[in-house]
């Protein structure tokens, strides 16, 4: 019987397989990930839908920008589980986050702030 | 290798990661609903197959991620690859993208 092919090849084409709980925790991580980003995608949908008593501008920028990270983070969250699976069954460092929590925290900074300007001026 | 390697996932982690699988497709596909919802407006019939699209991917991810923890040992090793998480991952990629092209398009 033949062995299934498992995909993607550039993690699971070498190394060894690893202690399973390590994988489901992995998985669970970029499962995390990608909730966090449907947080940021309603987000983005809730600054350009309600009226926030900002220029029209800056919420639209805001919005752009909490959606521009939501087409982002998926996609650097499979990366990261891959390479965090890569990591795992050769038995190396796992890797670091990388930008991505840099670009996220700015993200939520400049949110809170608009929200605090608002807050404020109401 | 790891005396775990080989042992068959037993416990609640496994249970615990299906449910994680269950809840992010099930999010993804109630943001789906709210964005086509939300761009019909702006996007017309262009809503719809970007709506059924992304809900193909959501339950893709959905019975791919339910099934990664079926009893059947036989078939694990090539359940739980890299598919799954790429479906669910272009879905959410999807959803950003039509709410940003709403957003675009809408002046």
């Amino acid at each position: 019987m033949s062995t299934p092919k498992r995909w993607p090849a550039a993690v699971y084409g070498e190394g060894e397989e690893p202690d399973y709980r390590f994988s489901l925790a992995n998985e669970r991580t970029f499962l995390a990930w990608l909730r966090t980003t449907l947080a940021l995608i309603a987000a983005g949908v809730a600054v350009s839908v309600l009226e926030l008593g900002v220029p029209e501008d800056i919420a639209r920028g805001l919005a752009a920008l909490l959606l521009g990270l939501g087409v982002i983070s998926p996609a650097a969250a499979f990366l990261r589980w891959a390479s965090t699976e890569r990591a795992l069954r050769h038995d190396a460092p796992l890797p670091s986050m990388g930008g991505l929590a840099v670009a996220l925290t700015g993200v939520v900074l400049v949110a809170a702030a608009v929200i605090a300007v608002v807050v404020v001026r109401a | 290798m790891s005396e775990f390697a080989t042992a068959s996932p037993r416990g609640a982690q496994p249970e615990r990661t299906a449910l994680s699988w269950q809840r992010t497709a099930l999010a993804s596909a109630a943001g789906a609903a709210i964005i086509a919802r939300h761009s019909a407006d702006t996007l017309g019939l262009v809503a719809l197959p970007l709506l059924l699209g992304t809900l193909g991917l959501t339950a893709a991810a959905f019975v791919l991620g339910r099934r990664r923890y079926d009893p059947d040992l036989g078939l694990r090793a090539r359940r739980r690859d890299g598919r799954a998480p790429f479906a669910l991952s272009m879905a959410v990629v999807a959803l950003a993208l039509t709410e940003l092209l709403a957003l675009t398009l809408g002046g």
